[in-house]
């Protein structure tokens, strides 16, 4: 049978489709590839059907490249213009005798593939070796397959065209780039697509700067996107037949300011452009009075410097100094100018010696470290001293200053933390090596009770030595700012009887009680670091009292920071050593640390923990009285999220008290008072139906998000997390694939998900899982391991085969808890791993979005067309 | 009669080691003092063969005791080697020029440290 539209279309189509005999190509082969193994058929084609043969763009489980129509199954599906499935080939009289199924074929299902005009051109088909009927989802799966073969046939003629088009474009630009005004082409978003040569020069830093990408709003600073779209108003407006026609003021691509005349005209078509013709009014050349605010700016620039710059004339006496090198001299900056350059520097023996500084213009090329400035005041100041030559007819040079007080005082610090480091390091190691040779040699018999101490030492020495390393890498990583706080709302009284909890074991070995003073202020702090903090002061109190004393803690409010003391009855530190004690290694009798196991670390890690905090940490103490040490920090400020919780009249005092703690106000809340509440969510509490309904109504009005609170809800921080994220969510952008087979956790993750603003795609097993992630591009995939049909290595393996698996970033969210092995398996780009029961919903959400957000970050600014 | 030697170091573990190595390896009397003023006093009280000094610790260190010990006509005679961690070339200088009879480095090993003192103090 003949197909209904003439066989010439078709043919014509065809061949301006431009693909017969062409070599094959991985786009297509992707998609037969694919088809076969959603399918599980050992042969699959993209067809296309010609006048006399059916030639194949892509072919799987076939050697041949075309055979003749008699043979070709695709042409029926051409012929009726629209899917064939045969069921049994052998039980079909039109194929009985086809050579593919003499040679074993039973099955055969096949698409249509339709050009651009809706002619139909040859088909996408899988053969199988067994009769089949093809399941709902699985032609579902075909006509998917189908499309995107389709589209990707179509590809190639719309490239052309594209390319036609852009001919065109090029001529056009080729055209502005000579035209003697200056031009930009700017996108519907303001965004220049093109400057001219004019342009560049004028609005660019020179001919070099192309300017594509810059918005025409930075590059005119008073021109708004809407004045260039023509809807804001300007009283400068002039209609012009070529457009609008204004003047505003602009700024030329050396900062320095002009009259700009912009006539701006709009290009019609789908894509809607703007042309800008930018004149500049402000006449040619540079006056005198240019000049000098010229000077004046470039003077500002160098007065913004925190290095010294001085201009030194060839007889060596300065022209120019800035602020800073005044600063640096302690002189006034008027003295500067017609000064010498070493007087200036060495003032305190201005009488001239043999000094190099005398000839400024000979020591061009040279940067000298360091000289000693004698300053105005009679103070040294230590400089990195660097000497240029200045271009132009005199030959001055320019002299740059730069302060070495900061990097001389960090060099000697680093000096004496490692010698510091390597005294502290060797004192355990001395006692290990010194212990083990002990008994290697035989000199004390292991098994002797002397034996029994030298092992005792060796291990205790080690331990020492560990904590120390312990507590240098600390250091380091707080200084190097690594350590990063989760800062949140933390009552003191909890932070306070954590830390006592951690040292109740040593207080009651030393017989000192630690008392907790209670309070009710609150703070902001990262939980475990204060408490981190609270610790290394309360062990130091225990340690230092003796038997019988107390060690203190208590909070008290002060403005808006928060005291918190630990005060102990010990000995107390003498006054002239408690500015030390927060130094690294300086505990106030060096023999501290052996008696009391500590690294001499611990105040400097304390302080540098109360510093990344926005806080402070500090001791006052009396000789023999005792020490009282506070830790500052920021107190938190009153709540303002507020937690509508009904239908009820009360709150439960836990409940209320539970999410006080965090940060949220909890008011009961009647059906009919949710409006007036100023909640920011609403918490469901059960209820009878009719109330709960009608808070739920209101609670949609008003577009709030709704919590249940039933008697299942788990533990405290669990569900104010949960409340957090609901109300509080960090809103994120990108296309996500949740491949799960469980159809409620699939729900509550695909809506935790859009609730943050992403588009949720779902797959409940490996053949809709590949469909989607090869036609939906998703940005990032969330992967079920155990799938009910497939699994998740199979997803994995499959993209891996297809070359896919560079396309997403996956989040693998699991019950199992995986081996190395199967981890390595699921591993592509980015991978992240989630435990099921362990990890709950809303660590895959922060995953997905921390993962989404930083492939933002990390992506290349979008080229322009 | 055998030998007597003083050992002055802040660190217990250390003087604890040092002192069962000199005894059951070289068989020598052992004293020890945890700081450079009870050293002084221990040196003066009972002069030994010799003396093995820490050159850090708190309050008075290595140094100034080695100073004091000079000053006393008592011990100003007395053999003196410095146990230090810094073994950095400008300290050795420092120390030599104050008139040590040499230098132990730490950390060491028990046998090594009996033959270097033997070799330092030609015993």
């Amino acid at each position: 049978m003949l197909p209904p539209s003439p066989a010439e279309v078709r043919l014509e189509a065809l061949q301006s489709l431009g693909l017969l005999d062409t070599p094959p190509e991985e786009r297509f082969d992707r998609i037969t590839s694919l088809a076969s193994r959603l399918l599980g058929t050992p042969i699959s084609l993209i067809g296309l059907v010609d006048a006399e043969r059916q030639w194949n763009k892509s072919r799987l489980g076939v050697d041949e490249v075309e055979w003749p129509l008699e043979t070709s199954i695709c042409r029926h599906v051409v012929a009726q213009n629209g899917p064939l499935e045969v069921h049994d080939l052998a039980a079909d009289p039109r194929f009985a005798d086809n050579a593919f199924v003499t040679n074993g074929a039973r099955f055969y299902a096949g698409w249509p593939l339709r050009d651009g005009n809706g002619v139909t051109l040859g088909a996408l088909c899988v053969l199988g070796h067994a009769p089949r009927v093809l399941s709902a989802e699985e032609r579902d799966v075909m006509e998917s397959l189908a499309a995107w073969a389709q589209a990707e046939l179509n590809a190639a003629a719309l490239g052309s065209a594209l390319e036609q088009v852009r001919s065109s474009e090029r001529e056009m630009l080729r055209l502005l780039d000579e035209a003697p005004a200056a031009v930009l082409v700017a996108g519907s978003e303001g965004v220049v697509e093109f400057a001219n040569t004019p342009a560049r020069m004028l609005l660019g830093a020179g001919s070099g700067s192309t300017l594509v990408g810059t918005r025409v709003t930075a590059l005119l600073p008073s021109l708004e996107l809407a004045e260039l779209q023509g809807q804001g108003r300007r009283t400068s407006d002039v209609a012009s037949p070529a457009g609008r026609r204004f003047v505003q003021p602009g700024r030329r691509g050396d900062g320095s300011a002009f009259s700009a005349e912009l006539t701006v005209s709009t290009t019609g078509g789908a894509r809607r452009r703007y042309i800008v013709f930018v004149r500049d009014l402000s006449g040619e050349g540079t006056s005198k009075a240019e000049l000098a605010e010229l000077r004046q700016r470039a003077e500002l620039v160098f007065d913004a410097l925190s290095e010294g710059i001085l201009v030194v004339e060839p007889d060596g006496c300065l022209s120019f100094g800035n602020l800073a090198s005044a600063q640096m001299v302690r002189r006034r900056r008027t003295d500067l100018p017609g000064a010498a350059l070493h007087d200036l520097l060495h003032q305190q023996h201005a009488v001239a010696g043999a000094c190099e500084l005398e000839d400024p213009v000979a020591l061009a090329g040279r940067t000298i470290s360091p000289v000693d400035v004698e300053r105005g005041d009679g103070s040294v100041l230590p400089v990195e001293m660097t000497v240029r030559l200045l271009g132009g007819a005199s030959p001055g040079v320019v002299v740059t200053l730069h302060d070495l007080t900061d990097r001389l005082r960090h060099e000697r610090l680093k000096t004496e933390l490692v010698s510091a480091v390597s005294h502290e390091l060797r004192t355990p190691l001395t006692s290990i090596r010194g212990s083990l040779s002990l008994l290697r040699s035989k000199v004390i018999d292991p098994s002797s009770e002397q034996g029994e101490r030298m092992i005792e030492i060796a291990t205790a020495s080690t331990e020492r030595l560990s904590r120390l390393v312990n507590d240098i890498l600390d250091l380091e990583r707080l200084q190097a700012g690594k350590i990063e706080l989760m800062l949140a709302r933390q009552r003191a009284s909890s932070l306070m009887l954590s830390a006592a909890q951690a040292v109740s074991g040593a207080a009651v070995a030393a017989s000192v009680r630690v008392a907790v003073l209670d309070s009710d202020e609150h703070v902001i702090a990262d939980h475990d670091r204060a408490v981190q903090i609270l610790v290394n002061l309360l062990g130091n109190a225990v340690k230092f009292s003796p038997a019988g004393a107390s060690v203190t803690l208590a909070a008290r409010r002060e403005g808006s920071r928060v005291l918190l003391s630990v005060a102990d009855q010990g000995r107390g530190i003498p006054a002239d050593e408690l500015d030390r004690i927060f130094d690294r290694f300086a505990q106030v009798d060096g023999s501290d640390s052996r008696e009391h196991e500590g690294t001499g670390l611990g105040l400097a890690i304390a302080k540098g923990l109360a510093e990344q905090h926005g806080g402070s940490l500090s001791a006052t103490s009396i000789v023999a009285e005792g020490s009282t040490f506070v830790l500052d920090l920021p107190a938190a400020t009153a709540r303002k999220r507020r937690l509508a919780y009904g239908p009820a009249t009360s709150v439960p005092d836990e409940l209320a008290q539970l999410l006080a703690d965090r940060g949220w106000e909890a008011r009961p809340v009647q059906p009919g008072g949710l409006a007036g509440a100023g909640a920011g969510a609403v918490m469901l509490t059960p209820a009878e139906p009719a109330a709960l309904l009608a808070l739920q109504d209101e609670a949609a009005a008003l577009r709030l998000p709704l919590l249940t609170l039933t008697t299942s809800t788990a533990g405290g921080a669990e569900l104010t997390a949960d409340v957090a994220a609901a109300v509080l969510p960090e809103r994120c952008a990108g296309r996500v694939l949740v491949v799960e087979d469980d159809d409620d956790l699939a729900e509550v993750l695909c809506a935790a998900l859009s609730r943050r603003g992403l588009d949720v795609d779902r797959a409940p097993n490996q053949k809709e899982a590949l469909i989607a992630l090869t036609q939906q591009r998703p940005d990032l995939v969330v992967l079920d391991v155990r799938l009910a049909g497939g699994d998740g290595f199979g997803v994995v393996d499959d993209l891996r085969a297809l070359r896919l698996d560079d396309l997403a970033p996956i989040v693998v969210y699991s019950v199992l808890e995986l081996a190395e092995g199967e981890r390595q398996r699921l591993q592509t780009g980015v991978t992240e791993f989630l435990t099921k029961g362990r990890d709950r919903v809303e660590d895959v959400v922060r995953d997905v979005v921390r993962l989404l957000n930083a492939r933002t970050a990390a992506e290349p600014p979008r080229e322009l067309a | 009669m055998s030998r007597s030697v003083l050992i002055v170091d802040d660190d217990p573990t250390i003087r604890e080691i040092v002192a069962l190595t000199l005894t059951h390896v070289a068989g020598y009397d052992v004293r020890q003092a945890d700081s450079g003023a009870a050293g002084l006093a221990a040196a003066k009280a009972q002069v030994p063969d010799a003396i093995l000094l820490d050159v850090m610790m708190p309050g008075m260190d290595g140094p100034s005791t080695f100073q004091g010990l000079l000053a006393d006509e008592q011990t100003k005679d007395v053999p003196v080697v410095f146990l230090t961690a810094k073994l950095l070339p400008d300290e050795r200088a420092r120390l030599e020029r104050l008139g040590a009879k040499g230098l132990i480095g730490k950390p060491f090993d028990a046998l090594d440290l009996v033959s270097q003192l033997q070799r330092i103090l030609s015993w």
